[in-house]
């Protein structure tokens, strides 16, 4: 359940990296906006008096997804486009300086509380019958059907469309897509946005779970969603969800059975230890060094 | 006005509307929200202007070009004095430093200790980050070893200042090669999130781990002592107190002008190891390091030590750093070593440009007395310094201040 | 091909080498050597496997197969086995097997190889750009660099004695080469011909036995390929150094070397002279592509 959240922020740290090769810094914060905007949206919903509940919710999902997504492009815009090509260390601490931007600026126009949603569904699936009964409520269902439908639009998008073919060219060899005609600015543009908009589906359904967040969110899960793209295999899109669903797991089992305070250590030791024995990640291609 | 520049601006308007809207223009309380329309629209009217200036510089680059390198010119002269006098000025800077605490009281002389503390860092991370090229992120876990050590050494082994400091800097660079190690391989930019996830374990253990380091609640740490006198009110650590040693009466502002001096010479000695090293065997292979590390291992040069020796080099320094910042406080808790705390001393290394030791200094100087002066826009200060890394590397990727390298002359 | 022309004095010899990468097999069965005191080249149309033998050779690839010996600084070694191998279960019975193979494991690596006299350069050049020309020769000459880091921030005499020595030697190279003016600017900033003497200037003051040069003259003019093909021949029979080369200009090829390797397809088709190996009907063919019986 969590581990799709992760799989889903997962998937714009992996196609990023993919296409030209630098760890978007600032991803995690693009979650914690879409965060924000569907608890504003909502809250404008209900004064204006829609209680239904999908309603306001289709369009806390559009409209978050839209506006999230605008801030991807905004974002590579202004700090990663006049940087490509200048080695890698500037584009990383651009996103540095964009994250830190983007959090203080959420801090300053909201403040510093955490924030909630009101429980829009309630109500769980129960299966089993007598002492073992699993329950899961409405919402993880939700997250886990609108996960699998991002999931599933994204590889066709990947698969099918030209703006995936123009991704999976860039890919492969930026200099020579764009001598063959392919829009590379363009293709990157929207690579951002599409990350940012899968970002922005799981802060929707992270804030009708949670009920609440703030804006340092993104930090924690910036750093873990990179976890699971690494450990899937950083580039690889079925690999950044597997490997979300691999850390939801571990991390749920790790709090359940052994400590809740030290989960996220756990997390970020499992980072380490994929990048010590397996850097290529479960799905991933080994990396040849070139000389 | 030509169209396609208004349309340019309009867009821009725009699209900083629609961005802004959501998050500055409802302001969440509770489950409902309060409107602020104004902000918005101010936000996005500045954000239009300053693309349209920027597009009408672009678009007169050649005066703007002409303007820019008259500027320059009539900036050379001072700056050329500047480097000129620059031998007299490094040591005239630490001596009126050195009688700092005859001029000012006590608030300055904290101020001047937290800039001290930061240079160090700044040295620090400079070499990891300004020689090596390796992009440390959780440099601060090296500050929090440093500062806890001191200060859980001090409750539980009874270790006094002197002894504590030898020891916290060991452990720091152990810290590094403990980090180096799983690190070796990788490039860039796996590196960063690394670094930066082992920092946020440091904490995380620091915060969680109550019954050793006393958890958010934090530990105490005792005041240095020199030569067997003691910084305190009376004395705890088998000492005399100073101000009973020399007949007068108790103030804090000993302890302070002492951790003032102390730090002050250990400034200057890391600055000056710090430009020797640079010149030597060791500083030249981490520059090379960052330049090509293949090319570097066709020069038979190991990279795996080259690589451990700047992680607990500059782990060391931070360690040294994080001494000086439990004696001066007197008490430390997690939130000190947080992720912004890394994130600041990356931003001094790139605006003092990798690599340079001035640039570093004027950097950490002005980054913690920036906030001193402009007290009310504190809560500006981080979203200033991201906007001022990303204009950095986008403007002067090698920051303001462009090291100078050893010049080579013919023996005689 | 007669192997009369090879014997000499082999510093380096590669036996069976064999590496592939997943399924795909880049060398298959390699064997050649290196003599002494000779301009050994190694040629072969595009993708033959010529830089990936280099890059064996230089430590930077791990043969699958085979073994790479090289009378290096310090006698005799197996390059392979320098790099550290894989364990396998075997060895748990010989713990001597054991032990020498956990001892490179730990120790071992590209640099060792290097250490032990063969230098390299690059198919794209690889200098360190920000750095200064000097300083550039100065990391290359680490090895006899004073370790102590005390000395070095105190500045001690012997320190100073050291540093003045490297500096020294870097500049006889220099002026060999004719780049002493350029001593102090950025390595970055000087046109490519001088980048690419730079690199060779390079690998020669790590004080190599055998150097390799992978394509030397690519993207040189005419008058600069004749200066290099001078230079290259100074280096070998003035200093006795051993030289290895990967070269597409024939004319260069012809004119400098006393032996020539040609590889296809990660094979060696042909191994002789200049004479021998520009009359060998499989080298035409590979190199014209005309079908023909092997």
């Amino acid at each position: 359940m969590l581990g799709s959240i992760y799989g889903l922020i997962a998937v714009g740290y992996t196609m990023v990296y993919g296409i030209i090769g630098m760890v978007n810094f600032a991803h995690g914060d693009i979650y914690m906006i879409s965060a924000y905007v569907t608890a504003i949206v909502l809250a404008v919903c209900f004064a204006f008096g829609f209680n239904a509940v999908f309603l306001p919710l289709l369009i806390a999902l559009l409209l978050a997804v839209v506006i999230t997504a605008l801030y991807g492009w905004v974002i590579e815009r202004v700090a990663y486009r006049p940087l490509r090509g200048s080695g890698r260390l500037a584009p990383m601490i651009s996103a540095i300086g964009m994250s830190l931007v983007l959090q203080n600026y959420v801090q300053i126009s909201q403040g510093a509380r955490s924030q909630g949603v009101p429980t829009l569904i309630d109500g769980n699936l129960t299966f089993g019958r007598g002492e073992d009964v699993i329950q899961i409520s409405h919402t993880q269902c939700l997250i886990i059907v609108v996960a699998i439908i991002g999931m599933a639009a994204l590889t066709l998008i990947i698969a099918k469309t030209s703006l995936g073919r123009a991704c999976r060219a860039t890919q492969q060899d930026m200099t020579m897509a764009s001598i063959l005609g392919v829009n590379v600015d363009r293709t990157i543009a929207w690579v951002f946005v599409i990350g940012a908009a899968m970002a922005a589906m799981a802060g929707v359904l992270v804030s009708l779970n949670y009920g609440t967040f703030d804006f340092y969110i993104g930090f924690v899960a910036g750093i873990k969603a990179f976890t699971a793209a690494v450990l899937g295999g950083i580039g690889s899109l079925p690999g950044a969800m597997l490997g979300g669903i691999v850390l939801g797991l571990c991390e749920a089992l790790f709090s359940g059975l052994i400590n809740t305070d030290y989960k996220d250590v756990f997390a970020f030791s499992i980072l380490v230890l994929v990048l010590i024995f397996k850097p290529s990640g479960l799905l991933g291609k080994p990396e040849i060094e070139k000389v | 006005m030509s169209r396609p520049l208004l349309r340019e601006t309009l867009l821009t308007f725009f699209v900083a509307l629609v961005i802004f809207l959501p998050i500055t223009g409802f302001i969440l309380k509770g489950y409902d929200y309060q409107l602020a329309w104004l902000r918005p629209l101010l936000l996005a009217i500045i954000v239009a202007c300053g693309r349209l200036v920027l597009l009408l510089c672009r678009r007169r680059s050649a005066a703007m070009g002409g303007w820019l390198a008259g500027a320059k010119s009539r900036l050379a002269a001072p700056l050329q004095l500047l480097t000129a006098q620059q031998r007299h000025l490094s040591y005239a800077l630490p001596a009126v430093l050195l009688l700092m605490p005859l001029m000012v009281n006590e608030y300055w002389l904290t101020v001047l200790i937290s800039v001290f503390i930061y240079i160090l860092l700044g040295m620090g991370l400079n070499i990891v980050v300004g020689l090596a090229g390796l992009l440390d992120l959780g440099f601060v876990a090296f500050y929090a070893v440093g500062a806890y050590s001191y200060a859980l050494g001090a409750q539980y082994l009874g270790l006094g200042f002197w002894t504590a400091l030898p020891f916290a800097m060991g452990l720091a660079a152990c810290c590094g090669v403990l980090l180096g190690f799983p690190v070796l391989r990788m490039h860039g930019d796996y590196l960063a999130i690394v670094t930066l996830g082992f920092g946020e374990i440091i904490r995380l253990v620091l915060n969680n781990w109550l019954e050793f380091t006393g958890g958010p609640n934090g530990v105490q740490a005792p005041a240095p002592t020199f030569l067997g006198l003691e910084f305190a009110p009376t004395a705890t650590q088998g000492g005399r107190p100073l101000h009973e040693f020399l007949g007068v009466d108790y103030a804090i502002a000993y302890r302070y002008t002492f951790i003032y001096l102390l730090s002050l010479l250990v400034v200057c000695g890391t600055v000056f190891f710090f430009n020797r090293l640079k010149k030597m065997p060791l500083g030249r292979s981490w520059e090379a390091l960052r330049e090509d590390e293949i090319a570097c291992r066709s020069l038979g040069l190991n990279h795996v030590t080259i690589k451990l020796s700047a992680f607990s080099m500059g782990a060391m320094i931070a360690g040294m750093a994080g001494v000086f910042f439990a004696a001066w406080q007197g008490f430390i808790n997690p939130t000190s070593f947080t992720f912004f705390e890394s994130a600041l001393i990356l931003c001094i290394v790139v605006l003092g440009g990798g690599g340079s030791t001035g640039g570093v200094i004027a950097a950490a100087v002005v980054i913690t007395l920036l906030p001193e002066i402009l007290r009310e826009f504190s809560d500006f200060r981080l979203i200033l310094f991201g906007g001022l890394m990303v204009v950095m590397m986008i403007w002067k990727p090698r920051g303001f201040v462009v090291a100078k390298r050893q010049q080579f002359e013919q023996a005689e | 091909m007669t192997e009369a022309t090879v014997t000499g004095e082999a510093l380096l010899s590669v036996e069976s080498l064999g590496l592939s990468f997943g399924g795909l097999v880049a060398l298959d069965d390699v064997n050649f050597r290196v003599r002494r005191d000779a301009v050994t080249a190694l040629i072969g149309p595009n993708g033959a496997g010529k830089t990936t033998v280099f890059n064996c050779l230089t430590g930077f690839y791990r043969p699958t197969q085979g073994r790479i010996v090289f009378q290096g600084k310090g006698g005799t070694v197996d390059v392979v086995e320098l790099l550290g191998r894989a364990f396998t279960a075997n060895d748990m019975f010989a713990p001597s097997r054991l032990a020498r193979k956990l001892y490179y494991k730990m120790s071992g690596g590209t640099h060792q190889i290097i250490r032990r006299g063969i230098a390299r350069t690059f198919q794209n050049t690889r200098l360190f750009t920000a750095m200064t020309v000097m300083e550039n020769l100065l990391v290359a000459q680490h090895q006899a660099t004073h370790a102590n880091l005390l000395a070095g921030v105190l500045e001690l005499p012997a320190y100073r004695r050291t540093e003045r020595k490297l500096v020294d030697r870097a500049w006889g190279w220099l002026r060999e080469f004719g780049l002493e003016k350029e001593r102090n600017r950025l390595a970055g900033e000087l046109p490519y011909g001088q980048q690419k003497k730079l690199e060779i200037v390079r690998a020669l003051c790590t004080d190599p036995i055998l150097i390799c040069f992978d394509e030397p003259a690519a993207g040189l003019n005419n008058s600069e390929t004749m200066e290099l093909a001078a230079l290259i021949r100074s280096v070998c029979r003035g200093y006795g150094i051993a030289v290895f080369i990967i070269e597409h200009d024939m004319t260069l090829v012809m004119q400098i070397s006393d032996h020539i390797i040609v590889l296809d397809s990660g094979r060696v088709i042909a191994d002789g002279t200049p004479a021998q190996v520009s009359s060998d009907p499989r080298v035409l063919s590979a190199y014209l592509g005309t079908e023909e019986d092997d």
